[in-house]
């Protein structure tokens, strides 16, 4: 079961979204939010430990999911990383995100509870 | 003389004569004072444009020959008898072509047998146009060339293997400014560039030199400070003594270009705009319906606060939505809605901007300042738009660490335009995102605001058809935007 969660949105109504299903799926997991990519990486390096999953947007300001891709694939430590994609027809985004090896999968917005036990085998990786 | 058969082939030393002769137009005559003897080669009807009647008859040939002014038939070689010596006499007659059309002709006479009185009895003699009348055709050739290369708006020029421009049109030699001009025929003008552009020069006309040909499309930055594109073809050939030159043909493309490159720009932007406008439309939506669903659950539990905090996080998601189908439609409507030229009473507007988007606190320091001379007449609702965009980012991005910020506008017309500058003190624009400031859907600061991200770009494009621009500088300590466009619109443009 994931423990420690971050969640990357711009948007605090998927923010509230993301608390909810995470909260009715373990009561007890950290969740650790961030608005952009650079307050990702900011939660990321206050972390003594990586986190079990990112769930990461990628149109968002200041930094966006695709430069938070660039600059985390870099660093030594990786959580895997799940991109949210507004609706499953973004080839495009795929695209770009296949590049880097610490993206997990993608998943279309919001996080629900059968989402999060389907992508628990991730933690065994 | 005889005359010979063009049926075979002649390898006889007369007929290479012959071929000579014909080759730099001269005609024969073999006149006999029996004149039914008398003969002229078929170069003497070429040069009427005729090909020559059985027996190339001398009689027929000479009928057509007149003189004097108005013409009178020609007298003849008999009648040039006391004038004829050992040495060659010319004669300028006019020979009538059957339409009517006259060829100047000059006949190079001289006697090669006399009779027992003295008299010629035999006369040699060459036909050949006249002079003059070469020049005069070689001229009005040369006038029709001329006129060619001097309407035509493309580039022509010739150069030589040096490099050497030997040749240029007027085309070309305006590329040059007007002092130099008459020195760049004779110059192989490489000194007006730079190193590069003399580099690129040199290695395109050596190609063109050893392959025949060469073909590019070039930016050049021309010694008159102008930068245009040219697509540039040059073509080796050899003159009559076998020294080699380069025909250069040039066609400026830069407007093209330039089209191509707005073309590419809009098709880009359009797309980025489909992604955008698709991705968050439906965003805030889809949330906003699962967030119902919380809603619902919370109300139904009593958990009033926490259903509270719920509507309110969908009121803002909604609201950020309805932010931005306004923005998208303004954009429209700024891009290519009518334009209402109005006098502006842009004090009234600036102030009353200050009193709807100043905060409650008190922390904040909105100063204006005026130099107008009249009131400019602009675009209203673009210029509405544009301020309150200019000065909400302003308010929105300030510097909360400090006690108080400043946000300050001030508005100026020139001759010509109207500027409008507003400068804040607040935490600027990050240096790595500057160059995508103007553009679509940017936004640069996640937790100050939640906008469309359209606002600058949409101060750009107005500023853009209003014939000014918008532009930016970042500060040590905050940053200015400022606005140029012509305070007088012309009611055409609308």
């Amino acid at each position: 079961m994931f423990q420690h969660i971050l969640v990357v949105d711009d948007q605090p109504a998927d923010q509230m979204l993301a608390r909810y299903a995470i909260r009715r799926y373990n009561a007890d997991a950290v969740i650790y939010e961030a608005m952009d990519g650079v307050e990702a990486l900011e939660v990321l390096k206050s972390l003594p430990a990586p986190p079990d999953i990112i769930f990461l947007d990628i149109n968002m300001p200041r930094m966006n999911g695709f430069e938070f891709l660039e600059t985390y694939q870099a660093l030594e430590a990786h959580a895997p990383v799940l991109v949210m994609l507004t609706s499953s027809s973004q080839d495009a985004d795929r695209e770009r995100c296949a590049a880097f090896s610490t993206v997990a999968g993608y998943e279309t917005k919001p996080i629900d509870v059968e989402m999060l036990t389907r992508l628990e085998p991730l933690l065994e990786s | 003389m005889s005359e010979r058969s063009d049926s075979q082939p002649d390898t006889s030393n007369a007929g290479s004569h012959r071929q000579l002769l014909a080759a730099a137009g001269i005609g024969l005559l073999d006149w006999h004072r029996d004149e039914s003897q008398a003969v002229v080669s078929e170069q003497c009807w070429a040069l009427l444009g005729e090909r020559p009647p059985a027996g190339c008859g001398w009689a027929d040939w000479r009928q057509r020959l007149v003189c004097g002014q108005p013409p009178k038939p020609w007298p003849g070689i008999a009648a040039l008898a006391p004038r004829l010596g050992d040495e060659p006499v010319c004669e300028a007659v006019q020979a009538l072509r059957p339409d009517g059309s006259a060829v100047a002709l000059e006949l190079q006479l001289q006697v090669t047998v006399r009779n027992a009185a003295g008299e010629p009895e035999q006369v040699a003699g060459l036909v050949r146009a006249a002079r003059r009348q070469i020049e005069q055709q070689l001229q009005a050739e040369r006038r029709f060339q001329e006129l060619v290369l001097a309407t035509m708006e493309d580039i022509l020029f010739v150069k030589d293997e040096d490099f050497v421009i030997v040749q240029a049109n007027a085309a070309f030699l305006a590329l040059y400014p007007a002092d130099v001009r008459d020195t760049v025929i004779g110059s192989t003008t490489l000194e007006a560039y730079d190193a590069k552009q003399r580099d690129e020069f040199l290695k395109e006309d050596r190609r063109a030199l050893a392959e025949g040909f060469s073909e590019v499309e070039e930016t050049i930055f021309f010694p008159d400070g102008r930068q245009r594109t040219l697509w540039t073809k040059k073509t080796r050939f050899e003159d009559q003594s076998g020294r080699r030159y380069l025909l250069g043909y040039a066609r400026d493309i830069t407007e093209l270009k330039e089209a191509e490159h707005a073309l590419v720009t809009a098709n880009s932007e359009l797309e980025e705009f489909a992604y955008r406008v698709s991705h968050d439309l439906r965003s805030p939506l889809q949330s906003s319906v699962h967030l119902l669903g919380y809603l619902e659950a919370e109300l139904q539990a009593g958990n009033v606060k926490e259903a509270q905090h719920v509507l309110a996080t969908v009121q803002e998601s909604l609201g950020g939505l309805d932010e931005m189908a306004r923005d998208v439609l303004d954009i429209h409507r700024i891009r290519h809605g009518p334009l209402a030229p109005e006098k502006i009473d842009i004090e009234t507007q600036v102030q009353r901007i200050f009193e709807r988007l100043r905060p409650g606190n008190g922390d904040l320091v909105l100063s204006a300042e005026y130099q107008l001379h009249a009131a400019p007449v602009v675009d209203a609702y673009g210029l509405k738009l544009v301020l309150e965009n200019l000065i909400s980012n302003a308010i929105k991005y300030r510097d909360t660490v400090l006690p108080t910020s400043k946000v300050s506008v001030t508005v100026r017309c020139d001759q010509r335009y109207l500027h409008v500058a507003v400068e804040d003190d607040g935490i600027g624009i990050p240096v790595e995102k500057r160059d995508k400031l103007f553009g679509m859907f940017q936004r640069f600061h996640p937790r100050q605001s939640f906008g469309s991200g359209l606002g600058l770009y949409m101060t750009r494009q107005w500023a853009k058809r209003m014939g000014g621009d918008a532009q930016v500088q970042h500060l040590e300590n905050g940053t200015r935007f400022t606005v140029r466009i012509p305070q007088q619109l012309a009611p055409a443009s609308a």
